[in-house]
């Protein structure tokens, strides 16, 4: 349970920070390598995440390509917490740039060019005008990144190893349980996980109800 | 003395020239119009002038100082965008106080400063009991006396505005026209305006600036870019008129049994055809009973307003003639359709076809 909240409290920062950055630069302006930019955030969605558990475990594993300088640095990342992090982080790459983007391009340069034009600095037009123009869209994207991270089975039971109590996320716990037969136990944490989901459906209607006309770019 | 200074600027995009080697001086108080089809570079010229887009070469300066080494917040100039850009989530008081809210802390006015300065401008725009909307709240033709305001919280020397009134209907188009009007000789500002539309050109700006593939093709009064256009671009641009056949000799052009003098289009002394251009209202009909002038037969006649145009067929000409009188002149005369008339020009400039 804990590991879970950690995998989502940190990936979830992330992918807002990542996919702000991203959907800014690709929405308002021109530069060499977009198209290659707009892949790449697509990826997880095209790639099974149990290859991406796979790919994590060739770059970090005790015999990966970065394996040897990691064990000598004192650094695990494969079968522990950061790997578990990083692994969520890349499945839930696309959920905020992907809502952003198309009502960033919808919204043009304009508004920003007003504020520019009054003598607004990079910043100011960022926090009062940029920000304030996406916040709800920003918050649904945030909303289904979260739920993905808490939900992800595939990339995270790669690399996680299933040490009980240590590297274990919720949905991965869901499993042993039940292979154990411990079937009471395991219904019991996958409530809990359906309780989390419901929860976050609940907030996401409320989201589409009160403010869909400005989500809704992203989804025509 | 020249408040702005464009030399020779020139802009790219991709393929596409938007601009070459533009000149242009524009003197302190003036209220200029940018005039030209879409894709004439008027829209890019004016936001190279604001620092919105950068010109590939040449510079432009205000007051002397070149734009480059000034940013846009020091060059004071007041944008209104063609779509308003209005703020969407902050009131029409809001966005009229964003301009000083983000001024640096050292010269931001307090609060009851902006306040006051806010409610001032709103009056000055006759939106003072709107203060708390949010912009789509607003009508057109109040957003963009919201979006005047927000660009003159700023105290800006050079106002510039693209396409201010194009998205309004005409009747709130010519009411915001001659207040703008005022608005600019009552706070001595400076300012241009970007149009496709002429008669809006005409009736507002000092100096009308027409445009074509990035070039300025002539600049000057209203009057004088009317009257003597010198290009038949800029002839067809600003209104309807005529093009006739004509024969040209030395300084002369002839057509319909009349002879024109060229005054500042001298063609070699050889004899060669060329267009003339006579606009619909410098179009008469000579007297019924007269045997001089181009032979004509009325096909059509519409009523607007207070003129009258009326449609002629002339013999060898693929279309027909536009003529356009007032309504007494068009009493007295008693045309008809399919009435036989004569015609002559009582001004006309030819060019080369």
């Amino acid at each position: 349970m804990k590991l879970t909240v950690i995998a989502a409290a940190i990936a979830v920062p992330c992918n807002l920070v990542f996919g702000l950055a991203a959907s800014w630069a690709i929405a308002k302006f021109e530069f060499v390598g977009k198209n290659v930019l707009i892949t790449l955030i697509d990826l997880p969605f095209s790639v099974s995440p149990v290859i991406a558990g796979l790919i994590y475990v060739l770059l970090f594993g005790a015999q990966g390509l970065l394996g040897p300088w990691l064990s000598q640095h004192n650094i695990q990342i494969v079968f522990a917490v950061p790997g578990i992090v990083l692994a969520t982080i890349f499945v839930t790459f696309p959920f905020v740039a992907r809502e952003l983007i198309p009502l960033m391009q919808e919204q043009g340069t304009e508004d920003e060019e007003a504020a520019r034009s009054l003598g607004a600095n990079g910043w100011q037009t960022f926090f009062r005008v940029t920000l304030p123009n996406i916040r709800w869209a920003l918050l649904y994207g945030v909303l289904l990144c979260n739920a993905r991270a808490m939900g992800e089975f595939g990339a995270v039971s790669v690399v996680s190893g299933h040490i009980r109590g240590l590297t274990n996320t919720m949905p991965l716990h869901v499993e042993i349980l039940y292979n154990e037969y411990n079937f009471v136990a395991a219904f019991a944490v996958a409530s809990v996980l359906a309780f989390l989901a419901l929860v976050t459906l609940i907030i996401k209607s409320i989201l589409e109800w009160r403010h869909g006309g400005e989500i809704s770019a992203a989804r025509a | 003395m020249a408040v702005i200074d464009i030399h020779a600027v020139s802009k790219q995009f991709g393929s596409f020239t938007a601009l070459r080697q533009v000149n242009m001086a524009i003197k302190e108080g003036e209220l200029v119009a940018l005039l030209g089809p879409s894709g004439s570079g008027k829209t890019t010229l004016l936001r190279i002038i604001a620092g919105l887009e950068f010109a590939d070469q040449g510079h432009v300066s205000f007051e002397g100082v070149d734009a480059a080494t000034n940013p846009m917040v020091k060059r004071r100039v007041g944008f209104v965008f063609q779509h308003y850009a209005l703020f969407k989530h902050m009131s029409v008081f809001e966005n009229v106080a964003f301009g000083l809210r983000v001024m640096p802390s050292g010269q931001r006015p307090t609060n009851t400063d902006i306040k006051r300065r806010v409610e001032e401008l709103l009056e000055l725009v006759h939106l003072g009991n709107l203060a708390g909307r949010f912009p789509t709240q607003l009508s057109g033709g109040q957003r963009q006396r919201v979006a005047l305001a927000r660009a003159l919280a700023i105290e800006p020397r050079v106002l510039l505005l693209d396409e201010p009134f194009g998205a309004l209907d005409a009747r709130v188009r010519k009411d915001l026209r001659r207040w703008l009007r005022r608005l600019h000789d009552e706070m001595g500002l400076t300012s241009v305006f970007v149009t496709h539309d002429q008669e809006e050109a005409l009736e507002l700006a000092d100096r009308v600036v027409v445009m074509n593939n990035g070039e300025i093709i002539q600049s000057g009064t209203p009057t004088e870019v009317y009257d003597t256009p010198a290009t038949p671009f800029v002839y067809e641009f600003l209104g309807n008129v005529n093009r006739i056949p004509c024969q040209l000799e030395g300084d002369h052009a002839s057509f319909w049994g009349q002879s024109i003098l060229l005054e500042d289009l001298p063609v070699g002394g050889q004899k060669r055809t060329g267009l003339a251009y006579v606009r619909p209202h410098d179009i008469e009909v000579v007297d019924g009973r007269a045997t001089m002038g181009q032979p004509a037969i009325v096909r059509h006649v519409s009523m607007l307003g207070s003129i009258v145009r009326v449609d002629l067929a002339v013999e060898g000409a693929e279309r027909p003639i536009e003529m356009e009188l007032s309504r007494t002149k068009f009493q007295q005369l008693d045309l008809r359709t399919n009435s036989a008339v004569h015609l002559r020009a009582c001004q006309a400039r030819a060019f080369p076809a």
